[in-house]
C-alpha cells in the first residue's frame, strides 16, 4: 500500500498545491449542498402547528415508527417490495459480469452488442416506458399469451391487476438492465493482462473456473467497491414504478412511496411531508450505513487487504 | 484517441465560456406596474381563446402591455409564488386553486366582483355562476381566487350507440341499463363502461354521495368534519373521527358502484391506461359510457371517431336516497318523481300545477311530503363541477397588482365572455340572461349544447378547498381515504365488494387519524 | 459451414457460447424494435394508435415529421438549438465534475492533513441522503448568482463529494505511490507528479465516470426546466411535448418527437463509443 507523505517541515508549496485542489470542490459543497440543503436537514426536526410555527421535537421519527405497523397506510408493503426487489437487483448484479464477460471474450458480433445494450441507458425513458406500455397492453401480445395461458375471459390489464402489476414491473426492469454495467465491468476486464487469461487456458481452465478463480480476484478491488455500493442502496431498490403503475396494484415501494408522498403535495410547499420525508431519509441513511460497515467488515474478512 | 477526446472537451470548453460571457438569453418585459406578466395553465381548453382576449386587452388598454405565457404543467403558483417580489415576477395565474397555506401570499379579489365593465349594466359577481362563486369563498369570508372555466361533469355516452335505450334517471335503472348493453354489445367488443387509472367516476360517487346526505350536510358538516371553520383552530372546535368514519352517502355510492363495476361491465385495460388512449377508444366505439367533462370534445378535436354524436346525461339519482324519505319508498316511485321534477326544471309545467295547498305534492295519483319533494328536487338538479382546477389569483406582492385586477375585470365582459364561449364552446364561470348576451349555440354540437344547458340549469357542486376541514387539506386525509376501489372492484379475479372497500377505507382512516391531525396542526 | 469463432472451443463451450449468443441477439432485438416500432408509430395517425398499435399506417403520415419540426419548439428554441444545448448542458458538467473529483480524490487520500478522511464520510451521506424542499434556497441562490438562464450554471456540477468520489478514492488508494516517488526523485513537483503522473494512469476511469455522468446529465431535464427554461435541452423538450400532446393529443407526433430527438444521442453515441469502451475501466487491478 502506498506511503503517506508527512511533512518534516511546513512546506508552503505543498500546502498550496493541496488547497488548490480541495478549494472547488469544497466551496461548491458549502455553498451548493450545506447552504442550500441546511433547512432541509432541519426540517426532520420540526413540524407545524395550525398558524405554521415551527414545533421542535422529533415528532416526525416517533411518527414514522408509529406507522410502521399499520398495514393501512402501505408503508409496509413498500417495504416488502423494495426489498424483494433488491433480492432480483441482488440477483442480476453477478449476471452484468457473465454479459461482460461474454463480451470481452468476443463473442460473435460483440462490437455491435456492447453498442446496442447501451442503448436502454441513452434513449430516453419516456419513449422505453411507452414502448413497453404498449408491448403489455390489452391490444399487445404479452396479454393474449397471459390470457390463453390461464384461460381468461378477456386479455388481463397486467399493469393495472395486482395479481400481475409486481411481475411486469421487475419484467420492465429485467428487460432494460439486462447488459449490467458494461462500463464497469468491460473496463475493468481490459486491464487484466493477457498472459493471465493465457496461462489459465493452457492449464485446461473452464470457462466458469476462469471467471470465477483468475478473473474474478483480479477485478475484486471493483467487485467490493460496487457490492458495497448497491449494498448501499437497499433502500432504492425500486422499478420504473411511478411511470408504469403510480404505485398502485401492490407495487408501491419504499422510493416511489417516497416520490409520491412529495408530488401528491406539489401544491403544497408548507405541506408538513416534506418534514416527514426528510426525517424518513436520515433514519433510512443511518440503517444504510450499519449495513455498508458490516459489508465492508465481511468483505474484509473474506479478502484481507481490501480497500476503496 | 485520448487526445482526440482531450481535443474535443477543450473545444466544447472555449465554446462554452464564448457562450458564457456574451450570451444570456431573452430577457423578460420589465417588472412595472404597466408589464402584466400572466401565468396560465393550458388544459383541455387550450390557450387559443386566452390569447385572442389578451390581444383584445391589449387594444382596449394600450397603456398595459401583457407578457402571457401558457404552460402545460400546472404547478407555478406552488413553485414560485413563496418566493416573494424579488424571485417572482408572475402578476396574474389562471391555474388549479392552489393550496390554502398560500393564501397568505393571495390578493382579496372582492373588489373586482363590485367592478362593472365598461357600456355594462351589470356586476362582475352578477355574471359568474352563483354555485362557482359560493364555492370559492375562502372561510374568512373573502375572495382570494376567482373561477375562470370549468365544465360540467358526468357520464358522457355514446348517442349512436344508446339510441333505442332510455337516459336512466335513478341508479337502479343505469345499473339494468349497464345489463342491457351488455347483452346488446358484447359480441361486437364494446362494454358499457370504459375509464382510465381509477378516474373520472369521482364527478358521478361525489354527487351521489351528495344526493344520499343532502348539499347541506355534504358541505357544512362532511366537508368540515363537523368543526366550525370560522374558528378553525380553536380547542372546542376539533374535526372529527366519526363524520369521517360515519356509514354516510359514501357507502350508498360504493354500493353502487359496486353493481356497475363488475370486469365483464368495463373495456379491460381501463386501470392502467391513460385518459386520452380511453378517450380515443371511446370516441371509437369501444365503450356506451365513460365517466368525463364540458372539455372532452375541445380536447379530442384532432382525434378521429366513428361517431361525432356524444352526449352527457343527468347524473342519475341514487335509488338508496328511499331509506331517506317518507313516502317515496320505491325506486318505481322515485323514477315518477324525477320526471315531474323534470318537467318543473324544464318549464314544462308550473310548479303550482304539482303543489297543493296543503303542502303536499301531486304525482300521478299519489300525494307525497313536500319534505321528499325537497330532497329529490335537490338530488336531481346537482351535478359536478371540476371548477378548483380553474382559478384566477393575484399575489398580494404583484407590481402589477391594478393592471392585473383590470385584466380580470375584463375577462369578465361581454367581449372577452363572447370570445371564450366561441373558442372553446364551453360556457362556464359565466351565468346568462334567458335573453341577453348568451353564446349563439347553433354551431355547436349536441355534447356542446347539453353542457351548457346544464351548466345554466343545475346546481353546481364540487370541492370547497377554502372552507373543507384542514384533515382533508393540509393532514393528508383523501376523500375514501384514498383506497382505488374503482380498480379494486373492476378486478378480474378477487374484485372486492363494496362492504369490503368500506371497511378498509374506515380502518385507514382510524390508523391514520393522529397523522392527519399532527399533520394539520391541530394536535 | 464453420464459425471460426468456435473453433479452439469445447462442445460445452460451444453450446454455452451459441446459447448466449441467441439471448444477446434477442435482447439486442428488442432494443432495436423500440426504434422500430417508434418510427412505425411516427408514421401512423393518433387514432390508429390507439386503437392498433401493433399494426403498419394504413397510409405513412410523413407529415409528421415535418410538423415536428414546427411544433417542437419548446420556449422558441430550434431543434439545433436544443441539440448544442443537450451537449453542452451534459459534456461541461461532466468534464468539469469528474476533473474536480479526481483532483480532490487524489490528495484526500494521498496526501494525509487534517480533515483528508472527513471527504469520505461527506461523499457517503451525499449518496445516501435524501433531501426534499430546500425551501426555494437553491432557487434564490441561483438567481442572485445571476445564474438563472445562464450556460456559466455548469459550475454548479464543478463539486466533488458523492459517488464518484468513491469510485476515485478506491482508484487512488490502490494505485501504487512508487510512480509518484521516482518522479519526486526526478525533480518533479506535486503538480507534475499530478498531470504528468498519477492521472494519465487514472484516464481509463476518468473516461468511464465521464461517460456515466453524461449519460446522466444527457436525460435529465428537473433541475433545467427550473433553473434553465430559457435554454431548453432535447430531455426538456421531449418532457414538455409529452405534456403538451397529452392534451392536444397527438401521440404520433409525440413518437415523431422522441424518434428524431434521439438522431443526436445516437451519432454522439456512435460515434464515440469505441473510444470510450476501449479506454475506460473503474477501481483497480489486484496487485
Amino acid at each position: 500500500m502506498s506511503t503517506m507523505l508527512q511533512a518534516k517541515k511546513v512546506n508552503w508549496s505543498r500546502i498550496i498545491f493541496v488547497l488548490c485542489f480541495i478549494l472547488v470542490p469544497t466551496i461548491n459543497f458549502l455553498v451548493f449542498y450545506v447552504y442550500v440543503n441546511f433547512d432541509g436537514i432541519l426540517m426532520a426536526f420540526y413540524r407545524y402547528d395550525v398558524n405554521y410555527n415551527k414545533i421542535w421535537g422529533l415528532d416526525n421519527f416517533t411518527m414514522f415508527f408509529d406507522e410502521l405497523f399499520h398495514q393501512s397506510n402501505g408503508i409496509q408493503l413498500a417495504f416488502l417490495n423494495t426489498f424483494k426487489t433488491f433480492l432480483i437487483v441482488l440477483l442480476i448484479f453477478p449476471w452484468g459480469i457473465v454479459v461482460s464477460y461474454f463480451l470481452y471474450k468476443k463473442i460473435p458480433l460483440y462490437k455491435t452488442f456492447r453498442v446496442l445494450f447501451f442503448l436502454p441507458s441513452i434513449i430516453n425513458g419516456i419513449i422505453t416506458v411507452i414502448v413497453y406500455k404498449n408491448f403489455v397492453s390489452v391490444e399487445g401480445p404479452i396479454a393474449m399469451m397471459v390470457q390463453n395461458m390461464l384461460g381468461l375471459p378477456e386479455p388481463p390489464d397486467l399493469l393495472g391487476d395486482p395479481r400481475f402489476a409486481n411481475t411486469f414491473v421487475w419484467i420492465h426492469m429485467l428487460w432494460l438492465s439486462f447488459p449490467g454495467d458494461m462500463i464497469i465491468w468491460g473496463g475493468a476486464f481490459a486491464r487484466i493482462p493477457d498472459g493471465v487469461i493465457e496461462s489459465g487456458r493452457i492449464d485446461g481452465a473452464s470457462w466458469i473456473t476462469e471467471l470465477v478463480k483468475i478473473i474474478l480476484p483480479m477485478i475484486w478491488p471493483t467487485f467490493a467497491l460496487k457490492a458495497i455500493m448497491l449494498i448501499s442502496s437497499v433502500f432504492g431498490a425500486s422499478g420504473a414504478v411511478f411511470l408504469l403503475t403510480n404505485g398502485d396494484y401492490g407495487t408501491i415501494t419504499f422510493s416511489a412511496w417516497q416520490y409520491i408522498q412529495i408530488r401528491n403535495n406539489a401544491n403544497n410547499p408548507n405541506s408538513v411531508v416534506y418534514n416527514y420525508v426528510s426525517a424518513i431519509g436520515i433514519i433510512v441513511t443511518l440503517v444504510s450505513m450499519v449495513l455498508v460497515l458490516l459489508g465492508k467488515w465481511a468483505e474484509n474478512r473474506l479478502f484481507k487487504d481490501v480497500d476503496y | 484517441m485520448r487526445k482526440i477526446i482531450s481535443l474535443a472537451l477543450m473545444g466544447v470548453m472555449s465554446l462554452a465560456t464564448v457562450f458564457a460571457s456574451g450570451c444570456n438569453k431573452k430577457n423578460k418585459t420589465a417588472d412595472s406596474a404597466t408589464d402584466i406578466e400572466i401565468t396560465f395553465w393550458r388544459s383541455g381548453m387550450g390557450d387559443e381563446f386566452m390569447n385572442d382576449i389578451v390581444a383584445a386587452f391589449e387594444a382596449k388598454y394600450p397603456e398595459y402591455n401583457v407578457d402571457f405565457n401558457s404552460e402545460t404543467t400546472n404547478t407555478a403558483i406552488a413553485d414560485n409564488i413563496m418566493n416573494g417580489a424579488k424571485y417572482n415576477t408572475v402578476d396574474l395565474y389562471f391555474e388549479p386553486i392552489p393550496s390554502n397555506s398560500l393564501y397568505q401570499y393571495l390578493e382579496p379579489l372582492d373588489d373586482i366582483l363590485t367592478m362593472v365593465n365598461a357600456g355594462e349594466s351589470k356586476k362582475v359577481s352578477e355574471k359568474v355562476s352563483k354555485s362557482l362563486l359560493d364555492n370559492y369563498k375562502f372561510y374568512d369570508g373573502k375572495y382570494y381566487t376567482l373561477p375562470y372555466g370549468g365544465g360540467v361533469c358526468g357520464i358522457v355516452y355514446n348517442e349512436d350507440l344508446m339510441e333505442g335505450y332510455e337516459i336512466p334517471k335513478t341508479t337502479n335503472e343505469l345499473r339494468n341499463l349497464v345489463f342491457d348493453l351488455y347483452t346488446a354489445y358484447n359480441k361486437d367488443n364494446c362494454k358499457p363502461f370504459i375509464y382510465f387509472s381509477g378516474g373520472y367516476w369521482e364527478y358521478v360517487y361525489n354527487i351521489w354521495q351528495a344526493q344520499y346526505d343532502g348539499l347541506d350536510y355534504y358541505y357544512n358538516t362532511y366537508s368540515t368534519l363537523g368543526q366550525d371553520v370560522a374558528v378553525l383552530g380553536t380547542e372546542s372546535e376539533k374535526p372529527s373521527l366519526d363524520v369521517l368514519t360515519a356509514k354516510d352517502g359514501r357507502y350508498q355510492a360504493l354500493k353502487v358502484l359496486e353493481t356497475l363495476l363488475d370486469s365483464q361491465y368495463v373495456v379491460s385495460g381501463s386501470n392502467s391506461a391513460d385518459h386520452t388512449t380511453q378517450q380515443t377508444k371511446f370516441l371509437n366505439g369501444r365503450a356506451v359510457m365513460m365517466c368525463n367533462g364540458a372539455w372532452m370534445n375541445n380536447e379530442m378535436k384532432t382525434a378521429s371517431s366513428t361517431s361525432k354524436n356524444f352526449s352527457i346525461m343527468q347524473t342519475p339519482v341514487i335509488s338508496s336516497i328511499t331509506d331517506k324519505l317518507t313516502d317515496v319508498k320505491t325506486d318505481a316511485m322515485l323514477s315518477a318523481v324525477i320526471e315531474v321534477v323534470d318537467n318543473v326544471t324544464n318549464g314544462k309545467i308550473a310548479i303550482s300545477d304539482v303543489k297543493k295547498a296543503d303542502g303536499t305534492y301531486k304525482i300521478g295519483e299519489v300525494a307525497i311530503c313536500e319534505s321528499d319533494w325537497n330532497r329529490i328536487f335537490e338530488a336531481r338538479n346537482i351535478i359536478w363541477e371540476n371548477y378548483s382546477q380553474h382559478a384566477i389569483c393575484i399575489p398580494n406582492y404583484a407590481s402589477a397588482k391594478e393592471g392585473a385586477k383590470k385584466f380580470v375585470a375584463f375577462y369578465f365582459s361581454d367581449e372577452a365572455q363572447k370570445i371564450m364561449n366561441n373558442k372553446t364552446h364551453m360556457s362556464l364561470p359565466f351565468t346568462f340572461d334567458k335573453t341577453e348576451n348568451a353564446p349563439n349555440v347553433d354551431s355547436w354540437s349536441t355534447f356542446e349544447k347539453t353542457m351548457y344547458e346544464f351548466s345554466q340549469k343545475y346546481t353546481m357542486v364540487g370541492y370547497v378547498e377554502g372552507r373543507r376541514s384542514l384533515v382533508f387539506t393540509r393532514g393528508g386525509a383523501f376523500d375514501y381515504a384514498a383506497v382505488n376501489f374503482v380498480s379494486a372492484m373492476s378486478q378480474q379475479s378477487g374484485a372486492k365488494s363494496a362492504d369490503t372497500v368500506w371497511s378498509e377505507i374506515t380502518k385507514a382512516f382510524s390508523d391514520n387519524w393522529n397523522t392527519y391531525l399532527s399533520n394539520a396542526g391541530l394536535k | 459451414m464453420k464459425i471460426k469463432f468456435l473453433d479452439r472451443k469445447s462442445t460445452a463451450e460451444k453450446i454455452l457460447y451459441s446459447f448466449m449468443f441467441v439471448l444477446f441477439s434477442l435482447f439486442a432485438l428488442s432494443y432495436l424494435y423500440i426504434f422500430f416500432w417508434g418510427i412505425v408509430a411516427s408514421l401512423k395517425t393518433h387514432t390508429e394508435n390507439v386503437m392498433k398499435p401493433f399494426a403498419f399506417p394504413e397510409v405513412p403520415q410523413w407529415k409528421n415529421f415535418k410538423e415536428v419540426f414546427t411544433l417542437f419548439t419548446p420556449n422558441d428554441t430550434t431543434f439545433l438549438e436544443m441539440t448544442f444545448n443537450s451537449i453542452f448542458f451534459s459534456v461541461v458538467p461532466a468534464a468539469g465534475g469528474i476533473m474536480f473529483t479526481a483532483m480532490l480524490a487524489y490528495v484526500t487520500t494521498k496526501y494525509k492533513f487534517w480533515g483528508s478522511q472527513i471527504y469520505y464520510y461527506l461523499s457517503f451521506v451525499v449518496m445516501l441522503l435524501p433531501i426534499y424542499s430546500s425551501g426555494g434556497a437553491m432557487f434564490k441562490l441561483i438567481y442572485n448568482l445571476g445564474l438563472m438562464n445562464n450556460y456559466l450554471f455548469v459550475i454548479t456540477a464543478f463539486g466533488g463529494i458523492g459517488a464518484s468520489y468513491m469510485y476515485f478514492a478506491a482508484f487512488f488508494k490502490n494505485l501504487s505511490w512508487s510512480y509518484a516517488e521516482a518522479a519526486f526523485i526526478d525533480g518533479a513537483n506535486d503538480w507534475q507528479v499530478f498531470f504528468r503522473v498519477m492521472l494519465p494512469q487514472s484516464m481509463t476511469m476518468l473516461g468511464a465516470l465521464f461517460l456515466l455522468s453524461w449519460m446522466g446529465a444527457w436525460n435529465s431535464y428537473d433541475a433545467q426546466l427550473l433553473y434553465l427554461p430559457e435554454l431548453p435541452t432535447l430531455s426538456v423538450g421531449i418532457y414538455l411535448f409529452d405534456f403538451d400532446m397529452k392534451y392536444y393529443v397527438r401521440r404520433d407526433l409525440l413518437f415523431a418527437a422522441c424518434m428524431v430527438s434521439s438522431i443526436p444521442t445516437l451519432i454522439v453515441f456512435i460515434c464515440f463509443n469505441n473510444i470510450m469502451m476501449n479506454n475506460v475501466s473503474l477501481g483497480g487491478i489486484k496487485e
